[in-house]
């Protein structure tokens, strides 16, 4: 199964990928992964 | 984020932590959103990498490279290296052509924050829901957050003119979550703090700001993607910025562009809390973009 990434990194992008992501892993599963880059760090933890 | 970091170091951080994690456990398509220095520096790892890069939110366009600083060049740049893009509108799709993309490799999605937003109300709960003792049921609620890096200097106005409302309308509430940027905090703190009926947060959790949000009269904000929110919730929104990108709200006239000038900005602010509430209701969940279904597909297409 081919690995894909979702990279995010900001609270903003980690709402509005969260649909994404959630449609992603419902379809394909474990090969999702999702990547935080850290820009915002204390930020992100509620978008997902 | 960390304290005072420029632009330059946090471009090469990504950079780097992302080409680490790529050699590590490289995957076979990559997505990123939007145009922050997180999706520039996916993109150009993935271009580094070789790795195929999908964009959503793609086309936005001031056409103008410093404004919105640094996010335009940042859009500019991932356009080339994008295999493929997901315009929200038409409009953007519209951008990414006279900009030379191929439209076969554009989706018109729809935006993936109204998905958000509606999942999100469907989790607002009694107990979720941000409280301030401040603020009754009668009281008049103005939201206000102010982050733009373009702006910092210009945040002095805006931030006179709002501290001008609130003492002329003492009844109304003004909660600010503030951006973790030092220097946003530094000019809230000097400019606001002190003033009885502006409160001062700390950036609040998704469904506590959705939950104000809903609550609001009237909302103060240089952010797209706040202004996404509440034209998508029927909110009137006064947009601190000398121009914008995205088109939410203005066609319905909820949405105005106020500027950076103090004067303005209290004038406005006055106005807006004189007049009726303004709302109009959000879309029926039927009538919702399937912008996340679409990319699926998108992406079940390519890698199978």
């Amino acid at each position: 199964m081919k690995k894909i990434a979702i990279v995010i990194g900001t609270r903003p992008e980690a709402i509005k990928m969260a649909p994404v992501y959630l449609a992603l892993r419902k379809r394909f599963g474990n090969s999702v992964q999702l990547i935080s880059t850290g820009q915002h760090r204390e930020l992100l933890w509620q978008g997902t | 984020m960390k304290a005072g970091q420029s632009l330059s170091h946090l471009t090469a951080r990504l950079l780097v932590n992302l080409e680490d994690h790529f050699m590590m456990d490289r995957p076979d398509l990559v997505l990123a959103h939007g145009d922050t220095t997180t999706c520039f520096t996916t993109a150009i790892s993935s271009f580094y990498h070789q790795i195929p890069f999908f964009h959503v939110e793609a086309g936005l366009r001031s056409n103008r490279l410093n404004s919105p600083f640094p996010e335009e060049f940042n859009r500019q740049t991932i356009a080339p290296i994008a295999r493929h893009h997901f315009a929200p509108t038409e409009l953007e799709k519209e951008n990414l052509i006279k900009d030379g993309v191929s439209s076969s490799l554009i989706t018109v999605t729809g935006s993936t924050i109204h998905e958000a937003v509606q999942t999100m109300i469907s989790k607002v709960t009694p107990a979720s829901k941000a409280c301030f003792s401040e603020l009754n049921e009668s009281r008049p609620l103005v939201l206000v957050t102010l982050h733009r890096r373009e702006t910092t200097q210009l945040l002095q106005n805006t931030l006179h003119g709002l501290k001008s409302a609130a003492l002329s309308r003492p009844e109304a509430l003004f909660i600010c979550p503030v951006h973790p940027n030092p220097l946003v905090q530094e000019a809230f703190q000097t400019y606001l703090k002190g003033t009885e009926n502006i409160i001062l947060t700390e950036p609040l959790a998704y469904p506590q700001f959705i939950s104000l949000l809903m609550r609001s009269q009237l909302v103060v904000t240089d952010s797209g993607g706040v202004q996404e929110e509440a034209a998508f919730l029927g909110k009137k929104v006064l947009l601190a910025r000398s121009e914008t990108e995205r088109t939410d709200g203005f066609e319905s006239g909820l949405t105005q562009l106020i500027g950076l000038n103090s004067e303005s900005i209290y004038k406005t602010v006055l106005d807006e809390l004189s007049g009726a509430v303004c709302t109009i209701n959000f879309p029926k969940i039927n009538s919702l973009s399937r912008a996340s279904e679409i990319i699926s597909n998108e992406v079940q297409r390519v890698v199978g």
